[in-house]
């Protein structure tokens, strides 16, 4: 009897390991996988029946003896039902992460026969420069926070004059309440890695790295397994796919600063040297790693290419709202009861997301805050809750989608300290080249500080607000740039707290 | 100190240097260099140890030959 | 004069046309593509705030002060890092940048302290200029300890002797940090930590004495605040006023700005800062030239004249008048009594081309004679020669701006980073940039492996084997086809002679790899290297000339320069690193003994007689004496009396014992110096010299670059030295007179077509010169050779190698070769009596892990040093920079005499001395012994140990 159970360290972290090695000792034939993404259900065991694969979960260790006992083996055990029938489940959009919590991470058989080479076959057989018309036309944006468009970055880079060229995955996923880059890269690490051969492909790069923070030991694992699996498959190398097209990639993990999640620093990172900020210009598709043109893409990003040159760009660009074509992958966090990674369509909203995806707050309290987009986006109040999820339409409010992260809190929370750790968090995080984040940062919990404590409130107020503006208009990246966003929309819609 | 003087260790080490050349155009070639390079003090003391019979290589006297009627006096 | 402060356009210079046109604050410019908006700026007159940016440095971005608008670009860029672009209108001046500003300086001056008015840097100080531009009037955050977090509590690091880091000033610019990468190439300071807890660190977070630091001074004269600040500046004030003038230390010539207080005699250095219009620095130095000044006015320096009769007396001191009157009569006395030809003069390569020329003057017109020399003997004679019997011109033969286009760097034979610092640092600049990198030399110098730097080839040869491996290089060009076909046949000379003679296959780099040691593979590399990979340049030093084969090896490179067609156009050539300061200077001045300024032959009547017009006396047609042939005369009885100009030739020529003993047989030594050096222990007078900050005149450096040395001070003195020469010769009958050291170039340039257009006028109007410099070329000649040779054609010239004649054997078995070190100068008459002692206290000899250990010799022991002509004491360094069987060590004390130990050996066609091959042998020693030659009594005043 196969039965699947997630190796993803969500799933790990509660148990996952000890009930798979338990199940596998009352004879069950157990496949490791990726999670689902339903991280409240974890540890969850999946058992394959003629009609599909029967949910159990969550499944404590102490749990799997009165299920084995009870059927669960055959799937007659009372469960979750049918998986993929979870409501979860049927009102997403999968395509980045179809086979994630379903495949071997570890199998490339496994990723073949799920459709995993599809994309790479297709381009491949076309010419590098239709497979970057390809992805313009899919609509593809950016998908590590910056939202530019893919096609555009990537043509850039094809057209530049240069022997070698790089693309490099940027897997520093540093932003809190952020994830979905290292289920991915546990959970189906080829399409990663096909993701940035089809990149390398159509603009004419030979080498490619994956940055991968150090915090991600488990995926830097699950790459390295993959990379040498897809080397023994052709799949990398002098010839990917028997096309003549040469292409190898290597995994290169961080030292723990978050800035190196920032593009530029990342590069720096990868050359040896301490992770600051590069001044663009020049702009890394012309002068990127070592001075040559490169191809900087965060993992969903790269992860989605494979699926576009699959079905099509069209079937692609048909999903999604404006200028956010085809899908996103969310991570609901903080205090909320169904937490977990899904995807869909943009153009839902955040009320969605937030009440019907995640079924509100797990304290039970009323939602007060959410913050999207990491520990740089804006906090919005429940009154916004019919925001949909669309580049455009979040920058129009002051607040961006960034890299897909939810974060939510009740009414309990105390926003001016939540402001405060925005810029706590600017202040450790900063690299401290430019001024307006090296010293602004520090200034600007010491400022909030005195607010909080009554000292000369309003022009307090009045020299934040200064410095937001400085720190907004005047830094060198979006590191101190963006730091503003949770601190000003802090005060404009959590206005009583800081009084 | 050399016995004769540095003169005779100053020529030697430039005759070696004309040894791929044949003799008279060694010679030759090595009269002009001390022609227009050394003291003729030196010179002379070069010729007159030569004349006093020291023992040199041969492109040493064929020089000190082409030397002494110009040679002038100290 | 006032203070002179050069325009900071804020990032580099871009070459190229000026094709880009766009308006800043409505002004038009045009600009060379990838200039920054920042630099049009500034060339339009408007200069943008900023504060990490200056135009020695690529800009960095990270003050945000520079902010701008730009028509049609989102938010407000830096224009240091904002390339221009066709069409682009900038404004530097609104509502909104001066607010963003004003915030940053907020920020800047909440983490400061507030003590302009007692800080050392007050009135020359970045972050005060930028905080009155941008109209601070507030710092709502408070300031240091009232702001909150702050960095007031960082200690200063005062390791250094000559500068102080106070971290609680730094604005974290990484202007200092940036110095050290791109212009110095040490890559010494870093900054440590991140964020608020960033700080400038010199390594890992020791001190900067700790550190790599070489003490270039880059950092302190990047920082814009009084973070890194002289010493000499926070214990005396800030200078009032500035004289440009050039450094008297090695043969890279840097100028530099002389900053002073004072006036006349109340006249103080304050600091020496880099030009950056120098040619030849361009606005860097290094540890001597920056900060190794405080010698002119140390207290040992010598004011007065002395006399002696016998060097057994103690001196005397006397008028100038009484000095120069005796001089003259002992002169006259001896030349009466033993001859016109038994006196004779050595001329000084650290004094001025003015200086030189009266010296050589006195000799031929007021002595009637040639015999004058230089100390240009000791070092590059053989450059002399050798370039002059292949190129037909004794001078390097390119600027130093090329090795900017070099794609290939052979280094022979010199130590650029210690010897010629702000020559290697531009040459670090372009390896980092990818430029390949040759060197040849026993030693592991630095070059090989340093930051970012790795030598292709390093051909680790035995010393005394030059010659060989240029052959075996030149072998592999003509036998493997190599040959720059159109160049040589177009171009050159004597071509079938030589190739006949280098394809033999005796020369082949298997044939000779017993005898250099260098496997033949890496020199067949090499060669192909050097011939194939674009623009190949050589630079040499004392490691070729030094030589017994000296001669033979300056003509190998240029052999190998002219097979490769790597000669007549930027990033190639031919180019010896002078020793010193005037090198070139002191040889185109007509000190050697067959030559007249100009490097004219004695014989040639026509020149002859444009002199004899001139001085108005008859001149001698035949060569005079080299400085080996004064001394092997002296002991011969038949030269009695010698006046030296500036050089310690006790301690720095060749086998002391022999020098030491020539010296004490003369009957009369005069000696003009700043101190009582080694060779005026056997003096009978003495002429108190003048330093460079005293001078008025000029140097010629090794690009043949004329730079003016302009006084900063009267001279201390009383007397320019070119003044004291002439009424010597004056008291000798001989009329000799000018108003000024400008009448002398005057004379110079009526009498040397190479130095037609030269004139102190000129000079002062357009910096400085190279030569050939005349009427019709008035801006000079940076790079020579360009459509023809000199001599018309290059000429090959046959190179056999013939080895030394010191070879180690049982009793001598190792080999030692000699050089200097960075902080230190030649005999360190100067540099010992600066703070530069820090870094080098006393010479050492550095040896090779395996030959210490079967010595018996651990780090630190002293050792004995013997060879076959003296011994001396020194102590030992282990060091794997050395091969096997090879030792080492610089001659900057004298009390360590490494020339004791070296020989009479010297090249055959200029008798220039072979310093770098001695067989010795070093044994453990426990006493601190004192140098003894082991042959010629050394005679009284010696007072050695």
């Amino acid at each position: 009897m196969k039965v699947f159970v997630p190796k993803d360290s969500a799933a790990v972290s509660v148990g996952a390991d000890e009930v798979a090695e338990l199940l596998a000792r009352a004879g069950a034939q157990v496949v490791r996988t990726g999670s689902r993404g339903m991280l409240w259900l974890e540890p969850l065991v999946e058992v394959e029946t003629d009609a599909g694969r029967v949910g159990y979960g969550p499944v404590a260790p102490e749990d799997v003896d009165g299920l084995v006992a009870a059927g669960m083996l055959d799937g007659t055990a009372p469960g979750l039902g049918l998986v993929e029938d979870l409501p979860w489940m049927r009102a997403q959009q999968r395509l980045t992460f179809v086979r994630v919590g379903v495949v071997d991470p570890a199998d490339p058989a496994d990723h073949e026969r799920h459709g995993g080479l599809d994309g790479l076959r297709a381009a491949l057989g076309m010419d590098p420069a239709d497979v970057v018309t390809a992805v313009t036309d899919s609509g593809l944006r950016g998908r590590g926070g910056a939202g530019f468009p893919t096609g555009v970055k990537w043509k850039t880079v094809a057209d530049a004059e240069s022997e070698l060229k790089f693309v490099c995955c940027n897997a520093d996923e540093g932003d809190s309440g952020t994830f979905a880059d290292r289920m991915l890269m546990e959970g189906d690490p080829f399409t990663l890695l096909t993701g940035m051969t089809i990149a390398a492909y159509a603009v004419g790069a030979s080498e490619g790295y994956v940055y991968v923070r150090s915090e991600y030991p488990d995926a830097v694992a699950a790459l390295r397994t993959a990379i040498v699996a897809a080397r023994g498959q052709g799949w990398l190398g002098e010839s990917v796919l028997g096309s003549g097209f040469a292409f190898d990639v290597h995994v290169r993990v961080g030292a723990g600063a978050y800035i190196c999640g920032e593009e530029t620093s990342m590069l720096e990172s990868l050359e040896g040297k301490r992770g600051t900020v590069r001044p663009k210009p020049p702009i890394p598709a012309l002068e990127g790693l070592f001075g040559h043109p490169t191809v900087v893409n965060n993992v969903l990003s790269l992860a989605s290419v494979p699926t576009i040159l699959a079905d099509g760009a069209e079937a692609y660009a048909a999903l999604g709202v404006g200028r956010s074509r085809g899908t996103q992958v969310f991570q609901l966090g903080g205090n909320i009861a169904r937490g977990g990674v899904l995807e869909t369509a943009f153009g839902i909203s955040l009320g969605e997301l937030v009440e019907t995806f995640g079924g509100g707050t797990l304290s039970g309290r009323p939602v007060r805050a959410v913050q999207v987009g990491g520990p740089l986006g804006a906090y919005l109040p429940v009154e916004q809750f019919d925001l949909p999820m669309d580049y455009e339409a979040f920058a129009a409010s002051g607040a961006m989608v960034g890299h897909g992260g939810i974060v939510v809190f009740d009414d309990t929370v105390d926003m001016s300290s939540m402001a405060r750790f925005a810029m706590e968090f600017c202040a450790e995080e900063s690299c401290g080249r430019c001024t307006p984040c090296r010293i602004g940062a520090v200034r600007g919990v010491e400022t909030i500080d005195r607010i909080r404590a009554g000292e000369d409130r309003e022009a307090n107020l009045v020299l934040l607000e200064d410095l937001c503006e400085l720190m907004t208009d005047g830094s060198l990246c979006a590191m101190g740039g963006l730091t503003p966003l949770p601190v000003r929309s802090a005060i404009t819609h959590f206005g009583e707290d800081f009084r | 100190m050399d016995e004769l003087g540095p003169e005779l260790r100053m020529v030697s080490d430039i005759v070696v240097q004309f040894a791929h050349r044949p003799a008279d155009d060694a010679a030759a070639a090595i009269a002009a260099h001390l022609t227009r390079f050394w003291h003729p003090r030196m010179r002379h003391r070069l010729v007159a140890a030569v004349d006093a019979g020291a023992d040199v290589d041969p492109v040493v006297v064929r020089v000190a030959r082409m030397l002494s009627p110009a040679v002038p006096a100290p | 004069m006032s203070l002179l402060k050069e325009p900071d356009f804020g990032t580099p210079a871009r070459s190229g046309e000026a094709t880009v046109e766009l308006t800043v604050d409505g002004v038009a410019v045009a600009v060379p593509p990838g200039t920054s908006v920042m630099r049009a700026a500034a060339q339009a007159g408007l200069e943008v705030p900023k504060l990490c940016a200056t135009d020695s440095l690529e800009a960095f971005g990270s003050c945000r002060l520079c902010v701008v608008e730009i028509d049609g670009a989102r938010g407000t860029p830096a224009s240091c890092t904002t390339p221009v672009a066709p069409g682009m209108v900038v404004r530097t001046q609104t509502e909104k940048l001066g607010k963003l500003r004003r915030g940053v300086m907020e920020l800047y001056i909440s983490d400061h302290p507030l003590d302009c008015l007692t800080c050392s840097a007050n009135g020359d100080c970045e972050l005060q200029d930028m905080a009155g531009v941008t109209g601070l009037r507030e710092v709502r955050y408070g300031s240091g300890v009232d702001a909150g977090a702050n960095h007031m509590d960082l200690l200063s690091d005062t390791s250094n002797p000559y500068f102080e880091f106070d971290p609680a000033k730094c604005i974290l610019c990484s202007r200092c940090v940036r110095a050290c990468d791109e212009v110095q190439g040490t890559l010494a300071l870093t900054i440590e930590g991140r964020g608020f807890d960033s700080k400038v660190s010199p390594g890992a977070g020791g001190t900067f004495m700790e550190s790599d630091c070489v003490s270039c001074g880059a950092c302190v004269q990047a920082c814009p605040t009084a973070t890194l600040q002289e010493r000499s500046v926070v214990e005396l004030g800030m200078p009032t006023r500035s004289v440009v003038t050039t450094c008297a230390y090695c043969g890279v010539g840097c100028s530099f700005k002389a900053e002073l207080r004072g006036s006349g005699d109340s006249t103080e250095v304050v600091r020496m800062v880099p030009h950056k219009d120098g040619g030849a620095n361009e606005g860097h130095s290094c540890v001597k030239g920056r900060f190794a000044f405080g010698y002119a006015s140390h207290p040992d320096r010598v004011l007065t004249p002395r006399v002696r009769d016998s060097i057994a007396d103690e001196w005397r001191e006397v008028s100038w008048e009484e000095a120069i009157t005796h001089t003259a009569r002992r002169l006259r006395a001896i030349q009466a009594e033993h001859g016109a030809g038994a006196i004779g003069a050595i001329t000084s390569s650290r004094c001025t081309n003015e200086e030189v020329y009266v010296v050589q003057k006195m000799v031929r017109a007021a002595f009637g004679n040639n015999n004058v020399d230089t100390c240009a003997r000791v070092c590059h004679s053989p450059t002399g020669y050798g370039l002059n019997q292949t190129f037909g011109t004794s001078a390097g033969t390119q600027d130093f701006a090329s090795v900017a286009d070099a794609d290939v760097i052979m280094v022979i034979g010199a130590n650029p980073t210690d010897a010629h610092p702000v020559f290697g640092s531009r040459m670090k600049k372009r390896l980092r940039q990818g430029a390949r990198l040759i060197v040849a030399d026993p030693r592991s110098i630095d070059l090989v492996r340093s930051p970012h730097i790795e030598a292709a080839h390093h051909l680790a040869l035995n010393p005394g084997t030059n010659v060989a491996i240029v052959n075996a290089m030149a072998h592999v060009v003509v036998t493997e086809g190599l040959v720059d076909r159109g160049f040589v046949d177009a171009r050159c000379e004597n071509t079938g002679e030589w190739e006949e003679f280098i394809a033999d296959p005796a020369h082949s780099p298997e044939a000779v790899e017993e005898i250099t040691g260098v496997p033949a593979s890496d020199v067949r590399a090499a060669a192909r290297l050097y011939a194939t990979a674009g623009n190949a340049a050589i630079y040499y030093g004392l490691g070729v000339t030094e030589h017994s084969q000296g001669s033979t090896m300056v003509m190998g490179m240029a052999n190998l320069a002219m097979a490769t067609g790597n000669i007549g156009r930027s990033g190639v050539g031919v180019n010896p690193l002078r020793g010193q300061n005037n090198v070139q200077g002191s040889c185109d001045m007509g000190s050697f003994p067959h030559e007249l300024p100009g490097y004219r032959h004695v014989s040639d009547g026509s020149v002859r007689e444009v002199y004899e017009q001139l001085w108005g006396t008859p001149l001698l047609d035949e060569p005079g004496l080299r400085i080996p042939n004064m001394f092997d005369s002296a002991l011969d009885g038949s030269f009695r009396a010698l006046f030296v100009q500036g050089e310690d030739i006790a301690q720095s020529d060749p086998n002391t014992g022999h020098v030491h003993a020539a010296l004490a047989a003369l009957d009369l030594v005069v000696v003009q110096d700043l101190f009582v050096n080694e060779t005026a222990k056997f003096a009978h007078v003495l002429l108190p010299g003048t330093s460079f900050l005293e001078k008025d005149g000029t140097f010629t450096n090794a690009e043949r670059r004329i730079n003016r040395v302009r006084p900063v001070t009267a001279a201390r003195t009383g007397k320019q030295e070119w003044q004291i020469v002439c009424e010597i010769a004056q008291a000798m009958g001989y009329p000799m007179h000018y108003d000024d050291a400008a009448q002398i170039m005057d004379e110079i340039a009526l009498t040397t077509p190479t130095f037609s257009g030269v004139s102190f006028a000129h000079l002062d109007a357009v910096g400085s010169v190279q030569w050939p410099c005349t009427p019709e070329r008035p801006e000079g000649t940076p790079i020579m050779h360009v459509d023809g040779f000199v001599r018309g054609k290059g000429r090959f010239m046959v190179t056999p190698y013939v080895p030394t004649r010191e070879r180690s054997n049982r009793r001598f078995p190792l080999i030692l070769t000699t050089g200097r070190i960075l902080s230190q100068y030649n005999v360190g008459a100067q540099t010992r009596r600066t703070a530069n002692v820090a870094w080098h206290p006393e010479d050492v000899l550095e040896l090779h892990p395996h030959d210490a250990e079967v010595r018996g010799v651990a780090d630190g022991d002293r050792v004995e040093l013997a060879s076959r002509v003296g011994s001396t004491s020194l102590r030992a360094r282990i060091s794997d920079r050395m091969p096997v069987g090879v030792c080492y060590t610089t001659f900057h004390h004298p009390v360590s005499g490494a020339n004791v130990v070296t020989t009479d050996n010297s090249d055959w066609a200029t008798n220039c001395p072979e310093y770098k091959v001695t067989a010795v042998q070093v044994t453990p020693s426990t006493a601190l012994t004192a140098a003894v030659p082991a042959q010629e009594e050394t005679t009284v005043g010696a007072g050695r140990g």
